[in-house]
């Protein structure tokens, strides 16, 4: 099982520099990169973390296919191939509804997008891989056997194996991305537990009711909107069981070793983790331990 | 040689420069006291934020500029982000140059020709600086659209400058930039920094708060046949030129429309069949580096602050790098 580490531009970017070296020394799989509008811009991020770093995978999860023009995300990759080797994924998406909102995107088509992306890919040959970030199931359907790889926004080993079963994804290179935190105080749980209601919040309608969870996700969004921290507790084994994971390292263990037994081929441990730098590094320490089968 | 009389000297490089190479010669460059990296965006070649990543993490002691980025490739939410996360990469030493861009290439990528410039030009640097002072902006323009949008990490007072030519750009220049990038036929550089000046006059500016820099084709050699190397880098600024501002030129006016016409049709070789050395000559600093001191301090003179030495640089463009030290050529 691989085991990468997601870090976003929320991030100081010196921060970022020093995030990345840890990932890297420590000996995991994959640093990946999210984005969002009000963020540090992905472009002078891989830039910067692939200049920082020696010969580590580098992957974004994910990239908004709204918030870029192909030619010139693929450009961007080219260069980076060009600069620093073989050592990048592509991971296209739709991107988080609030940070589509903030660009103005109201009404997304992302399907027909993520096709002009594939085509312009295939006429760039740029040979990287190219992974699809999405849950929904129209659009694993369509499109989730066409890319490299397939990263589920969620490291539940449930919704995982649900989302597979119904869409029949014949893809086997399944990632798993979702947010962790280790050994949380309370403001790292609230922190952690605002994330996995964000992600919730963001889950189409349609999909939670295949997944059976849309009754929670109804008080998840209402709580999530009001911030009410205090139901969000409440709900904190719901929102763990289908979107995250907070807790100590056996946990963290547990769940690799559940998501392995699914067949998920990388799991992705995201934001927001731990906010102290000393328990960061025993985190990574630890964690790429279990890069190791049992 | 007193500071005052010498203008600064400033590496260009652009986003068609193979990586490797532009880093050899940033790294060069950095190590020899220039003043600026300046990256020049060729919009239908790299990715022009990310490459100027890569150079500002190889580099030390030395800024960074990226000019110019133009509204018309990038949304606003891109260029604000995307900038200030190079300033907090260069500590603040970074300058965004923004412009139209070559009208061509942005319409071969974008599919759209560039209209109303100096409105959108003018709206973008209004928009930016606020975005940089932390302020929520809501802004709508075609398709693009930001709502309720606030760069919270944003450190610095990221100092915007325009690359622009038409009077009216230079007018808007004059107004609201923190420098111009010219890149001017020489006959005309003189107009156009008259022209910036009146404008920071009547903005209540200080005109002299306005950074000058002058970004030509530039050759170091004796031999007048290694004025042939600047053949594209002049192709490319005529063909961004109004046809009224070529008009202005004490140039064969016929030849300029037949290079125009030719380079329109794709033609690019033709096109540069047909620039004489009177051409290259209106748009390139050349000579040894003697004549190119006394141009400089000519063009000093005229109020330029910054003068980029850029491509084709000559036949060895390393060795002109480190021969074009500032520390070297004025020591004397």
């Amino acid at each position: 099982m691989k085991i990468g580490l997601h870090i976003d531009g929320m991030y100081d970017i010196h921060a970022l520099i020093k995030k990345s070296r840890i990932i890297e020394k420590t000996g995991l799989d994959a640093i990946w990169l999210g984005e969002g509008p009000e963020h540090r811009h992905i472009y002078p991020v891989l830039g910067t973390v692939a200049s920082k770093t020696k010969s580590i995978i580098i992957g974004t999860s994910i990239l908004s296919v709204h918030m870029h023009k192909p030619l010139q995300l693929f450009q961007a990759f080219k260069l980076l191939k060009e600069a620093f080797g073989d050592r990048f994924i592509i991971g296209l998406g739709r991107g988080g509804e609030k940070h589509l909102k903030i660009i103005g995107k109201n009404i997304f088509k992302t399907i027909p997008l993520l096709e002009e992306y594939l085509h312009t890919y295939t006429d760039f040959q740029l040979d990287l891989p190219i992974y699809l970030g999405a849950i929904g199931f129209k659009t694993l359907i369509k499109l989730g056997d066409k890319f490299d790889g397939v990263i589920i926004n969620s490291i539940s080993p449930r919704i995982i194996k649900t989302v597979i079963d119904k869409t029949g994804l014949k893809n086997s290179n399944i990632l798993a991305i979702g947010p962790s935190a280790y050994l949380p105080d309370k403001t790292l749980l609230n922190k952690f537990l605002i994330t996995c209601a964000f992600i919730a919040s963001e889950l189409p309608e349609k999909i939670a009711l295949e997944l059976g969870v849309d009754r929670q996700l109804q008080q998840v969004r209402k709580y999530f909107l009001n911030h009410n921290i205090t139901e969000l507790k409440n709900m904190r084994g719901f929102l763990e069981e289908n979107f995250g994971l907070a807790g100590s390292m056996e946990d963290f263990e547990n769940r690799v070793f559940e998501l392995e037994k699914i067949g998920v081929k990388q799991v992705i441990f995201s934001n927001p983790i731990t906010e102290n730098h000393g328990k960061f590094n025993e985190f990574v320490k630890k964690i790429a331990e279990l890069r190791n089968p049992r | 040689m007193k500071q005052n009389t010498i203008p600064d000297l400033s590496l260009g490089v652009t986003t068609g420069t193979p990586i490797h190479t532009a880093l050899k010669l940033s790294i060069t460059a950095s190590k020899n006291n220039y003043k600026t990296v300046w990256i020049g965006d060729d919009i239908l070649s790299y990715e022009a934020f990310t490459y100027t990543s890569i150079i500002a993490n190889h580099v030390k002691n030395i800024r960074i500029g990226l000019g110019v980025i133009s509204p018309y490739v990038y949304p606003i939410s891109t260029i604000a982000s995307a900038t200030a996360t190079l300033a907090e990469l260069t500590f603040n030493n970074f300058i965004l140059g923004l412009g139209v861009g070559g009208s061509l290439e942005v319409e071969r990528l974008t599919g759209v020709k560039p209209k109303k410039v100096v409105p959108r030009l003018q709206d973008t640097i209004t928009i930016l600086k606020k975005i940089f002072n932390k302020e929520t902006v809501n802004f709508e323009y075609g398709d693009e659209k930001i709502v309720a949008y606030k760069l919270s990490f944003t450190k610095y007072n990221i100092p915007v400058y325009l690359g622009v030519r038409g009077p009216k750009l230079l007018e808007l220049a004059g107004r609201l930039a923190d420098g111009v990038i010219f890149s001017a036929p020489l006959s005309l550089l003189g107009e156009s920094l008259k022209i910036v000046k009146k404008a920071a006059v009547n903005a209540h500016r200080n005109p002299d708060d306005i950074r000058k820099i002058l970004w030509n084709g530039f050759i170091l050699s004796n031999n007048v046949e290694d004025l042939k190397l600047a053949k594209s880098v002049v192709l490319t600024i005529i063909n961004s030129m109004s046809d009224s501002l070529l008009a202005q030129l004490k140039l064969d006016t016929d030849l300029l429309n037949q290079i125009k016409k030719e380079f329109l049709k794709g033609n690019k070789s033709q096109a540069m069949d047909y620039i004489t050395e009177d051409i290259l000559r209106e748009f390139c600093l050349f000579g040894g580096v003697e004549e190119l001191k006394q141009q400089f301090i000519e063009i000093k003179n005229l109020g330029v602050d910054e003068i980029i030495v850029g491509p084709p640089f000559s036949s060895n463009p390393l060795k002109t790098i480190k021969t074009m030290s500032s520390e070297k050529i004025w020591r004397k």
